[in-house]
């Protein structure tokens, strides 16, 4: 294993010397702070709430391309995560926990359930190759759903959880209502501050948190060695990798962040769907990452807020939206096979390229 | 690459002018302010007849108001919303017509558990939920909100109102309930064991099938092993239609008494002559009150007239709902949801039914009930929503559930 690790270093040492850390971070915290004002303008015609929930649903992409893009392994499941941290979190507030009036204590809860849920089903599944996972994936999510509906004496069955009241958020010297609006600042034609929530502050925090985090693991070694799996199990296994736990912790990684995802939008909404459940959620997972680009870090958070933005804004102008999300999903596999993000890259590189040959 | 570079390029302009026809010019904020309701409400999925209907009432009604003025002045716009009968796209849905389209009133849904998610959020959201075909006690009982009202009945008005009926026509034998599994079914067959059961009828089964369900048969081969002397279908919508046609094919509309909790015309539709001699209960039916109330004869022909079928009774709800929010605002002064919620708590009023009211502790409206039994479709005179025969109609007050025994705690803001 050390062997395998020295060797392993210069390439990751070459790869961050290559972009700076620093320009890096600004530019993600001036995105996600221009985001929600660009996305008001009338031509976008979004607004702030979607713009809080595009970034809560992003992280559970992010999580799923972590297995996807950096692992190359296909889960059909991950809405079971997503769904076991929305009813951790709303059960934490609504039965396990009733009197306590805690942030923290939601999202613990959620995230600590989705992430044993990961490990129990990624320690069975990584057994398994391409369609066979990604059809036991389908199978074990599915599980979970029946579960979740048969059990109504905990979970209310399909009617799901009501009024889960959002606590404050605690930070010791202040306490924020996530629910209140922001100053009032007229910023012309980005409209005024106060259409926007604390929550999506909040919200954009933790999304910088986690892509933060994502960022260092596919750098560090442990991401080389994913991205090596992917390329060729086989032989990462010759070399010497204990793969099988290489993609385990991969699962789990991805489970834990869909479960972070859940249990923010129980709280963000009060409530828990039942549908949050369903193989439609996974699949959506699925077609957010690869919209926006496996293998990039901002590409599943900008396919999520494509394809949400559709569903939402879309929707409310024409019954055939979900003919436009289908004729994009087609021209993105045909015309952008690397995604949105993806294909952007690539184009940047091509272009670099190009002026190194002259 | 530069075959890829232009494709690349095509579709990104291809896409930014999509997104420009689709959203039109960038709205301006007209001159005069405009009163902004947000129709919540199925357009596709197993209740989407009903949510389809009550869009169309919603539409008279707003251009009705529109027509005589608008709301103290001002116009009223509607943003329309389909929830597809799920929890969370109702929610979402309500979500972005409050924040963006700044709608002061939602209203429309035609189950209990996209009523029940939609309250909660307009609770957290300090807006006015005007519920419209939500049956389920759970909306004006453990779930209400300060900010709901639902005038629409209830299932333990319903059960109440057939009290009657059940034991005489359907007697105190062998039951077997299918019943649809989410708050709404277990509400309905719950109130239906509860008036029943002390009479001396035995449950003898209840399956229990999710929202959506398509085929019966497993259920419906149950229930004809069973040989019950009374199937209960507490199904709604397109499930409903399904489950009776069906139940139809294992001849137990033959063999068997079938009672359907809650009916509306569509339904009557969709499943035709098996809906003969079925008993059901409604809070409205166009054919009765057209003929005994002058108002219910004005909206029932101008609907009509308008789209070329007769309401059903969630357009009526729907309908009715839109003129009580105006007339709230308008005694109010404002749209101020607390002084709206104090102008319709308690307030007695009659429109295209009996007198009826608002009840304060829990929001829910007190109005008539009616009991009906389907005729065959040979005796609906050429009109297929012409489906049935009024046994008895209940006043609400004599059905509706006492304060004694209700959960509800109305939130004091």
């Amino acid at each position: 294993m050390s062997a395998s690790t020295s060797a392993l270093q210069p390439a990751a040492q070459t790869k961050s010397t290559r972009s700076g850390d620093l320009p890096f971070y600004l530019w993600t915290a001036f995105g996600l702070i221009v985001f929600p004002l660009v996305f008001g303008l009338p031509i976008f015609n979004g607004y702030g709430g979607l713009a809080t929930q595009i970034l809560i649903v992003g992280i559970a992409a992010v999580g799923l391309n972590v297995l996807l893009g950096y692992a190359g392994q296909l889960s059909y499941g991950h809405a079971a995560f997503y769904g076991l941290g929305m009813y951790g979190a709303g059960l934490t507030l609504l039965k396990f926990f009733p009197g306590a009036h805690s942030f923290a204590l939601p999202i613990i809860v959620g995230v600590a359930i989705a992430t044993l849920a990961a490990f129990a089903i990624g320690s069975l599944v990584v057994r398994l190759y391409g369609i066979y996972f990604a059809l036991l994936t389908v199978a074990f999510a599915q599980m979970v759903y029946f579960i979740v509906f048969q059990w109504r004496d905990l979970t209310n069955g399909d009617d799901g959880l009501q009024g889960i009241s959002t606590p404050s958020l605690n930070l010791g010297v202040v306490r924020f209502d996530l629910s209140a609006a922001l100053p009032a600042l007229n910023l012309g034609p980005f409209g005024d501050l106060s259409s926007i929530k604390e929550w999506y502050v909040f919200v954009a925090i933790v999304m910088f948190i986690v892509i933060a985090f994502v960022r260092t693991l596919v750098r560090s070694q442990y991401g080389e060695v994913l991205a090596a799996i992917r390329e060729n199990e086989e032989r990462s296994g010759f070399i010497g990798f204990d793969v099988r736990r290489y993609k385990i912790a991969a699962f789990v990684i991805s489970g834990a962040l869909c479960g972070l995802s859940g249990a923010l939008r129980a709280l963000y909404d009060g409530s828990a769907a039942i549908e949050a459940l369903t193989i439609d959620t996974s699949g959506n997972f699925v077609i957010y990452t690869v919209v926006g680009g496996v293998q990039t870090l901002f590409g599943p958070i900008v396919g999520t807020g494509l394809i949400m933005w559709l569903q939402n804004v879309i929707s409310a102008k024409t019954d055939a939206w979900r003919l436009i999300e289908g004729i994009i999903f087609v021209a993105v596999i045909v015309f952008l096979p690397n995604g949105i993000i993806g294909s952007l890259r690539k184009r940047k590189f091509s272009f670099a390229g190009l002026l190194r040959a002259k | 690459m530069n075959k890829q570079l232009s494709r690349g390029r095509f579709l990104a302009a291809s896409a930014a002018a999509g997104a420009l026809a689709v959203n039109g010019f960038p709205q301006v904020m007209a001159a005069t302010k405009e009163i902004v309701v947000g129709l919540d409400l199925p357009q596709s999925g197993p209740y989407s007849d009903q949510g389809q209907d009550q869009l169309r009432a919603y539409n008279l009604a707003i251009d009705e108001i529109n027509k005589g003025g608008g709301i103290m002045g001002m116009p009223v716009r509607a943003t329309v919303g389909d929830d597809q009968t799920k929890a969370d796209v109702a929610v979402d849905n309500a979500r972005r017509m409050i924040e963006r389209d700044g709608a002061v009133m939602i209203t429309g849904g035609s189950s209990t558990g996209t009523a029940v998610a939609v309250s909660g959020l307009c609770q957290q959201m300090k807006t006015i939920f005007m519920a419209t075909l939500t049956h389920g006690d759970e909306t004006t009982d453990g779930a209400c909100h300060k900010h709901t009202f639902r005038r629409y009945n209830n299932a333990h008005m319903s059960a109440r109102a057939m009290a009657t009926t059940l034991t005489k026509k359907y007697g105190t034998g062998n039951w077997f309930y299918i019943t649809a599994d989410y708050t709404w079914g277990h509400s309905v067959t719950d109130n239906i064991i509860s008036v029943i059961e002390p009479k001396g009828a035995k449950t003898v089964n209840n399956v229990l099938l999710k929202l959506g369900t398509t085929d019966f048969s497993q259920a419906l081969g149950q229930a004809q092993s069973a040989k019950p002397d009374v199937l209960c279908i507490t199904e709604f919508g397109k499930d409903m239609v399904n489950c009776l046609n069906q139940a139809a094919q294992f001849g137990l509309t033959k063999s068997t008494k079938i009672l359907v909790p809650l009916a509306d015309e569509y339904m009557a539709k969709g499943t035709g002559d098996n809906f003969d001699n079925v008993v059901c209960t409604a809070p409205f039916y166009y054919k009765y009150y057209a003929a005994k109330n002058a108002a219910a004869k004005k909206f029932v022909d101008a609907f009509t007239a308008k789209y070329g079928t007769p309401p059903s009774n969630g357009a009526e709800c729907a309908y009715t709902n839109m003129y009580q929010y105006k007339g709230a605002v308008e005694r109010a002064g404002s749209i101020n949801p607390d002084a709206v919620i104090a102008k319709l708590e308690g307030y007695h009023f009659t429109a295209t039914k009996g007198p009826e009211y608002w009840r304060d502790w829990d929001h829910q409206g007190i109005s008539s009930v009616l009991v009906m039994e389907g005729v065959p479709v040979a005796e609906r005179g050429g009109d297929t929503f012409a489906f049935a025969k009024v046994l008895e109609e209940h006043n609400g007050e004599t059905v509706a559930i006492p304060q004694a025994d209700s959960k509800c705690k109305i939130e004091s803001a």
